[in-house]
């Protein structure tokens, strides 16, 4: 097992490595340049901002020497439009936040997802699996930036049970996690049901019932292992898909997350943040998905590993 | 030729927190300024340490008293100074430092310490060139001048407190652009060791950073907050009733304008306007503020390419903009329709101007040769080869007249602008536009390639003279991106920025003016305007046409429910003006 | 005489968005203690269903047991009405008194869960059994069914066997709380020819050692002639012809029955007699045709099979039909009875 998990992280450093040279010659060739401003500024100030931050040399000894700095000293270099700043510095400071955030939007998401999707199939066709359903349905369809104002308008700015915005005490938490945490728990839900209604129709969960166990048994027992297996795979690509969806609600309430970085370092033609952002969410989505996949090993014993 | 400035400008540079001894006994040594730096072997590199002051012989750290100054030698590309050091353990060993490696108490060797005042030359008159007859200065100093030779800056250092400037003409606005952030004083001391270790952006972090300003920084989450308390160091320490500060760095207006509502901001801050979606609400509140803004939203002219080389074309367009009907239902922020370049409530004397020639009813901007007047545009663009035809099922058509490409950066505000200009030129000029938005780095980079007809852009006063709006007129400014150039509007600004008498001076601003707006490089739609929200209890709060609020005009009123009748307009304390001290 | 398990004029409907399904549409059956009733049938014709219904896991909705008995009388007690059964009441005599197997080994035995724990649970619930006895026992029952290295075997998953080893693993489960009827639900279909034979030896060894009642639900006659005494043969949802195997196999009176039996290789045929398959398709249990619901495929249809489901009609008494001495005087003893209408011409020709 030990052995699979490091074989399987091994294989990410290549795939990082790829993202990395993409990202990094990409950002490069799109037009524009990190010191454009409107005003424009003299020629011999923007050699030297050029020269400062190696953009004279070609891309390919530019792309050696951050390899060679990202691999030796773990530097990213310094952000090109936060001149005091080096990205490992603005990732160190925001990735903390914006993962709390994710694995608390995560964690409400199944606790939420799940259980409304088991209910949907154990009760299916009922007016619980409808209710359930369209509620789901219902958080799908609501974008986040939808969700959150009207999260903010009703419990903090109506009830004033909590704050508008900002990242201080847990209070702080409980309207991001849950605007971050509806939709994915939404679509955890229907997976969830999915999942589980194949498995309640399935042969071994019929041995079960013939076998005399209790509904609750056979759902707790029989059929919850395999049908979450769906929200199991899902949860990797989900949790990268919520750290990136957490821009949105990073923003709406102001949370000094990492997906602020995400849109605006291209933007701003910041290629060092840039390519830092994008080694970090690839690394993140990979070691996500290398994670599902060890779950996988504990949830179906049919799975081999060592192949 | 030179002429001295009438203003006299007393600037104070705070004091060092310590004066260091052995400063006294540095001297420059004029007349062994030659021979003697030969000897040296200079290394500026990231070593904080003098590797060798003399051939062959390291100098070792520790105390050491200044005996001697020597001549001019370069350190870092600049040229400075060295010095004897005798050390004083007693050990009688000798070495030479040159002038950038001293530095304050922090670094070895700590007692020695050197004004970078002591190394600034004096100007003199005898080795400047004479200026270039060719008008195309853009600051104060004339560029040419700088470029050619440093030395002739007119800037001097008279005492340790006192710095003198002076200037080639007078120059009204020179106070004004000096409370710019370009000319706030900065510590060397502070700054110099960062750009040794060739890290020259880092002094600005938080642990390094120091300030002179009646606030300075208690804790910086980057990009989260600011907190700022009283500095203890300001003169006004005492008088600050405020005495802690959060900024609060929200990224979406919609945020700020909730942590607002829910209490948690006192004032909303002048950075940016509210969203304009919220303006027509929000403005009949009584803690809605708004001023205008000394900016002018304009758009430019690429008046190097059919059919907008053609003055009469751009006239027409630019009279085919009902900006009015664009600043009541599109900006709604209080912003004004803009005829011409600079803002009517620019200072500088301008203001002034206008208010006179407006009571005189002599207001040339105001005519109908210059608003919007779409019969005349159409006339214009006939003249221009492109017939303006009325068609009774689509309107208006300019016959001939190719599609007009209408290029702004991403942005919502910039975009319901747009689609309103498109539909007012279809309107009054049966003109097609074609709207083209691009992310704001490849704009630039389109601009920068001409590779475009129309772009929206703007100017904020760098200070508040007329002169930074004309400064983007001149044919040599970077700023200037329409191709457009005439030498009768540059010698008429030449002619303005040197006359010292104000109302001379915009008498020729707005001749000036005048020409741009029968040449129509860049369109005027509207003056900016600035909003903003501020609690009831925020007292000393005052919109300034700069935007610039100092919070050391504030107070926070805890029983500001109950009426004051003789409540002063001001803090009882007065305050210096911006810029003045 | 009470039979351990009757079933009286079952009906099991479907109700679905097509309309109304009747997978069992009216069926009567019996089996004793000791006693194997082979159903015999096409996938589709209800016999699932019916056995299903026996054990009440009908998925419901959309299904539902509209109308009919089912007697199950447990050690020799009154008989108790199992559609009237609460599901507590249920859920005691499934995998207790009543145990099933399933055709699909493969697809039967949870993959998620250890064979201990699969067989343990089921002496948690019916025996109160706890940890180590309930390991016994399960490793017990594991041999009796031939398991070999039992113990070893016994914490495998379900993946880690053959087809074969995981059928006896289910039969081992069914068998754990000594059922008294044991309801086998095609369980040789999946498996190859020599499993097969095993799995039918040990079924029938069952039978014989612990006097258990066997349904035995199979499309396969040949499986039905090893082991059954008594044969229902259903079509579209009811029984065509009921009798003791001997008589079905050596008189069968339904068309039906006849195909069935024609359409299989039989190891004492000559080579030279040629498989006839029965013509035309099962008929939708939606859309059944009026009458006789063979009619359609029927090459001796008559008018009357339009008009409708034909009576039951004995041909054979029950006493005359003691299917083997050897054996207990109750077990294969049951009327021969057919549901045609041309049995009916021939009695009033015979008249």
């Amino acid at each position: 097992m030990l052995a699979f998990i490091v074989r399987r992280l091994l294989t990410i450093i290549p795939t990082l490595f790829l993202v990395a040279t993409f990202v990094f010659v990409l950002v490069r060739l799109a037009p524009g340049g990190p010191f454009d401003t409107e005003r424009e500024v003299p020629a011999e100030v923007k050699a030297a901002l050029d020269a400062k931050f190696r953009l004279s040399d070609p891309i390919s000894v530019q792309y050696k020497d951050w390899l060679v700095g990202a691999v030796t000293t773990g530097s990213l270099g310094p952000s090109m439009k936060y001149h005091n700043r080096t990205v490992e510095e603005l990732i160190g400071m925001t990735l903390p936040v914006s993962m709390e955030l994710g694995l608390w939007a995560m964690l409400v998401a199944v606790a939420i997802g799940a259980p409304l999707g088991v209910l949907g199939a154990v009760r299916q066709n009922t007016w619980k699996d409808s209710v359930a359903m369209a509620a789901a349905m219902l958080g799908i369809s609501v974008p986040r930036f939808v969700l959150a104002p009207l999260l903010v308008l009703v419990f903090a700015l109506k009830l004033y049970w909590l704050p508008v915005a900002r990242w201080e005490s847990w209070r702080h938490l409980v309207l991001p996690v849950i605007c971050a945490a509806l939709p994915m728990a939404a679509y955890i839900a229907r997976l969830a049901r999915a999942g589980m209604l194949e498995v309640i129709r399935s042969d071994f969960v019929r041995t079960a019932r013939a076998k005399g166990l209790s509904e609750r048994v056979i759902i707790t027992r029989h059929a919850l292992k395999g049908g979450m297996l769906p929200v199991v795979s899902f949860l990797g690509p989900g949790f990268a898909g919520l750290l990136v969806g957490s821009l949105v609600v990073e923003k709406i309430f102001d949370i000094p997350g990492m997906g602020r970085y995400l849109v605006e370092s291209v933007l701003n033609k910041d290629y060092n943040l840039t390519a830092g952002i994008a080694l970090v969410y690839g690394g993140l989505l990979m070691v996500s998905n290398a994670a599902v996949d060890v779950a996988y090993k504990f949830l179906d014993p049919r799975v081999e590993l060592d192949r | 030729m030179l002429t001295r400035s009438p203003v006299g400008v007393k600037t104070t540079i705070p004091p060092f927190p310590e004066a260091p001894k052995g400063l006294e006994s540095i001297a420059y040594d004029a007349a062994n300024e030659k021979g003697t730096g030969e000897n040296l072997q200079l290394f500026t590199g990231a070593d904080k340490q003098v590797r060798a002051a003399e051939p062959g012989q390291a100098l070792p750290s520790g105390d050491y008293d200044v005996v001697g100054a020597r001549g001019a030698v370069s350190c870092n590309g600049e040229k400075t100074y060295y010095f004897e050091v005798v050390a004083r353990d007693g050990s009688g060993r000798r070495g030479v430092l040159p002038g950038c490696m001293l530095g304050p108490s922090s670094t070895p060797p700590s007692a020695l310490l050197v004004a970078k005042w002591d190394a600034v030359p004096t100007f003199d008159a005898k080795r400047r060139v004479d200026p270039p007859e060719d008008p195309q200065a853009l600051g104060f100093v004339d560029a040419g001048a700088l470029g050619s030779d440093p030395s002739v800056v007119g800037v001097r250092v008279v005492d340790e407190r006192t710095l003198e400037i002076e200037a080639e003409f007078p120059t009204p606005y020179i106070l004004d652009t000096l409370s710019h952030a370009t000319s706030y004083p900065v510590r060397r001391d502070i700054i110099e060791p960062f750009e040794a270790k060739g890290e020259p952006d880092m002094w600005t972090r938080p642990e390094s950073i120091v300030t002179n300003g009646p606030y300075e920084i208690d804790a910086w989450k980057f990009r989260y907050e600011i907190r700022m308390r009283r500095n203890p160091h300001h003169r006004h320490h005492d008088k600050l009733k405020i005495h802690n500060i959060v900024w609060m760095c929200v990224e979406s207006y919609v945020s700020s304008m909730n942590l607002y509502k829910s209490g948690e901001l006192d004032y909303i801050g002048d950075n940016g306007s509210l969203p304009p979606p919220y303006k027509p609400v929000l403005r009949e509140r009584k803690d809605y503020k708004a001023a205008p803004y000394l900016g002018t939203y304009w758009y430019e002219f690429n008046t190097k390419v059919k059919p907008l080389d053609d003055v009469r074309v751009r006239k027409a367009l630019n009279l085919a903009l009902d900006k009015a009907q664009l600043t009541e239902k599109v900006t709604r922020g209080g912003e004004r329709a803009a005829t011409h370049v600079v803002p009517p409530f620019m200072g500088g004397g301008y203001s002034e101007h206008v208010e006179a020639l407006k009571a005189k009813d002599a207001d040339l901007f105001a005519t109908p040769e210059y608003s919007f007047n779409p019969e005349l545009a159409r006339e214009l663009l006939g003249q221009a080869g492109y017939k303006v035809v009325l068609d009774p099922k689509d309107g208006y058509r300019a016959e001939g007249m190719p599609a007009i490409e209408l290029l702004y950066n991403t942005s919502e505000g910039h975009r319901a602008l747009a689609v309103a200009i498109q539909a007012m030129w279809k309107n009054h000029l049966g003109v097609a536009v074609q709207l083209r938005n691009e992310e704001w780095h490849v704009m630039l980079k389109n601009v920068r390639d001409r590779n475009f007809q129309v772009v929206r852009f703007g100017w904020i006063a760098d200070y508040d003279h007329p002169q930074t709006f004309m400064d983007t007129f001149m044919a040599k400014s970077p700023n200037n991106r329409t191709g457009w150039s005439s030498t009768a509007f540059e010698s008429l600004i030449h002619k303005a920025r040197r006359t010292a008498d104000t109302t001379e001076s915009m008498k020729l601003y707005r001749e000036a003016e005048k020409i741009l707006a029968d040449e129509v490089p860049k369109l005027p739609l509207y003056f900016y305007a600035k909003s903003t929200l501020v609690k009831p209890h925020v007292k000393g709060f005052f919109f300034n046409r700069r935007n610039e609020q100092l919070v050391h005009w504030m107070w926070i009123d805890e029983d500001w429910k109950v009426e004051k009748p003789n409540e002063p307009a001001f803090p009882p304390e007065t305050f210096p003006a911006p810029g003045a001290f | 005489m009470t039979h351990l398990l009757e079933v009286k004029g079952l009906k099991t409907h479907f109700f679905t968005e097509e309309g109304v399904v009747r997978a069992v549409d009216g069926v009567s059956y019996h089996v004793s203690r000791g006693e194997v009733l082979g159903i015999v049938g096409e996938s589709g014709s209800g016999k699932s269903v019916s056995s299903l219904s026996t054990m009440r896991l009908i998925p419901e909705p959309p299904g539902r047991i509209v109308a009919g008995e089912i007697l199950f009388s447990s050690k020799g007690g009154p008989p108790k009405d199992l559609v009237r059964a609460s599901e507590r009441e249920m859920q005691s005599i499934r995998g207790d008194r009543i145990a099933m197997i399933f055709q699909d080994p493969m697809t039967s035995l949870n993959p998620y869960l250890r064979i201990s724990r699969q067989l343990t649970e089921v002496l948690e619930l019916h025996k109160n059994m706890k940890g180590s006895e309930a390991r016994a026992r399960g490793i017990e029952m594991l041999t009796s069914v031939g398991i070999p290295d039992p113990s070893r075997r016994f914490d495998d998953y379900p993946h880690q066997l053959s087809g074969g080893m995981r059928q006896r693993v289910m039969i081992a489960m069914a068998l754990l709380c000594d059922p008294e009827l044991l309801i086998a639900d095609e369980p040789t279909t999946a498996l190859d020819v020599t499993i097969q034979a095993q799995i039918l030896e040990l079924i029938a060894e069952r039978r014989d050692l612990s006097k258990v009642g066997v349904v035995l639900i199979t499309h396969d006659l040949g499986v039905v002639a090893r082991l059954a005494d008594r044969v229902a043969v259903m079509y579209a949802g009811r029984i065509v012809e009921q009798g003791p195997a001997q008589r079905i196999f050596e008189d069968p009176r339904h068309p039906y029955t006849v195909g069935l039996a024609r359409s299989i290789p039989r190891l004492d045929d000559d080579r030279s007699r040629r498989l006839v398959p029965i013509q035309g398709m099962p008929p939708s249990l939606s859309k059944l045709p009026s009458g006789c619901p063979f009619r359609p495929r029927c090459k001796n249809a008559l008018p009357a099979c339009a008009e409708s489901f034909p009576a039951e009609r004995v041909v054979a008494r029950g006493d005359e039909t003691r299917a083997d001495a050897s054996r207990d005087p109750a077990i294969g003893v049951g009327d021969h009875v057919v549901f045609c209408h041309e049995e009916d011409k021939d009695k009033v020709q015979a008249s």
